[in-house]
């Protein structure tokens, strides 16, 4: 692996202190993907370093230097190219929308098209839009850019159907005795969401099918920016 | 392979665990406390042992001390009714040095940290939600550091205190006295150009 990279554009995902003055910086850039930088000294005073705490913090845009042979590579430089104002709810979210990534993103696997949606995203979020649909479009678009993607074409045919999802065998037609409330998705429904024509019915539906999806991605270990939600906005 | 006792390895090792000190320079105080400054060995320890077993949290706004209830909580002549929220009792020191706050504090000892799992009940909100109340507090001043982290926490603060119908305010974020323009970052300029204020 190359030693030294200059001037990589990346989002800052995660940062967590390291050592006494250090810091640990999840990254992910446009041509390397996902990786974690040192940020030797970041509580220091000097000039370099508050410039570097300002440009470290998650969500922004940073042009980024790094070196070294290991996989936790040594942060150079950083400068700020631009930060998304995110308040509140929005926040949140990108709080979620890291840590997916962080989880569901390859060390070292460049993912030009979900660097792409993560800056729209973003820039969605910050425009104040409604959350909902800007996740379940993350969700939906970084499945699929990852190789996890739902096949809608059973469904094309029979909108009047409903269907389970099964991790392994996608989307199956299920009688329509079967109790459709609990666990059957509506093919209408499903039809619409594969368009992203979004309303409440199919924002429910989204939520459920990528739960469904995600969860053995995820494995046994829950996503944590999802308490802040569940906790703030349960009553 | 060590070249010491048992006990000055015991000793290099232990004060590994203090801020900046590598292994050379536990080193270099072990060997300095042992050869040339006993007494002050002897205090120190003392007074480790002594703020270990007694220093704990201040039961009204979470600062570390060794009473039930920290100075400046029992104090009558502070603000009873202004809250002011910080991260850390560092951030205590900092605003009390300054000497223009009279109000009370409440001491997150932390802050929100959803991908690390550092959620509400961590950063003791529960606790200050009590206390708003049982104080009637009028004004709640988030003084939680401008991070990403740090704004996220204020939110969620702000979005408690707005249940409770109290009056909450951010601390302002700008350039620092002294400072020239040119050098601040682009973010905290722009915080200060919004945040501007009428001259007078």
């Amino acid at each position: 692996m190359t030693a030294r990279i200059e001037g990589q554009p990346a989002y800052v995902l995660h940062l967590r202190a390291y050592r006494d003055s250090s810091a640990i910086i999840d990254l992910f850039s446009r041509d390397y993907g996902y990786l974690s930088v040192v940020a030797k000294g970041l509580k220091s005073s000097s000039k370099s370093r508050q410039q570097w705490r300002a440009a470290l913090q998650p969500g922004n845009l940073i042009q980024v230097s790094w070196q070294g042979r290991s996989e936790l590579k040594t942060l150079v430089d950083a400068q700020l190219n631009s930060t998304f104002p995110l308040r509140g709810n929005a926040l949140y979210c990108a709080f979620y929308i890291n840590e997916l990534l962080g989880r569901l993103l390859q060390p070292f696997d460049p993912q030009a098209e979900v660097f792409k949606l993560y800056g729209r995203s973003l820039l969605e979020l910050s425009s104040g839009s409604r959350v909902e649909p800007i996740l379940r479009s993350f969700e939906l678009t970084l499945l699929t850019e990852l190789g996890y993607g739902v096949d809608f074409s059973p469904i094309e045919s029979a909108p009047e159907a409903y269907f389970i999802y099964d991790p392994e065998h996608g989307f199956c037609q299920v009688s329509a005795s079967m109790d459709a409330h609990q666990k059957a998705f509506s093919g209408h429904l499903l039809q619409q969401l594969a368009r992203a024509e979004w309303d409440a019915d199919t924002l429910k539906v989204a939520k459920r099918l990528n739960r469904l999806i995600l969860a053995p991605l995820l494995g046994d270990r829950p996503l944590n920016s999802r308490k802040l939600f569940l906790r703030q906005y349960s009553d | 392979m060590s070249n010491y006792s048992p006990l000055i390895d015991e000793l290099i090792d232990a004060l590994r665990c203090l801020p900046g000190v590598g292994p050379k320079s536990a080193q270099r105080i072990s060997f300095q406390l042992l050869e040339r400054n006993r007494g002050g060995a002897q205090r120190l320890s003392e007074a480790l042992h002594n703020a270990v077993e007694n220093v704990g949290h201040c039961r009204s706004c979470r600062t570390l001390t060794e009473d039930p209830e920290c100075r400046l909580c029992r104090d009558p002549r502070r603000d009873q009714h202004t809250i002011c929220v910080v991260e850390s009792p560092a951030d205590v020191l900092a605003f009390e040095q300054g000497g223009d706050y009279r109000g009370l504090y409440f001491v997150l000892m932390g802050r929100l940290s959803p991908i690390d799992g550092i959620g509400p009940e961590d950063i003791g909100i529960d606790r200050l939600v009590e206390r708003v109340q049982a104080l009637n507090v009028s004004e709640l001043i988030l003084a939680t550091n401008p991070t990403v982290e740090g704004e996220a926490t204020a939110f969620y603060i702000a979005e408690e205190m707005r249940r409770l119908g109290v009056a909450v305010s951010r601390i302002a974020h700008g350039v620092p006295l002294g400072g020239e323009l040119e050098y601040v970052d682009s973010g905290t300029l722009s915080h200060a150009l919004k945040g501007r204020q009428r001259f007078e």
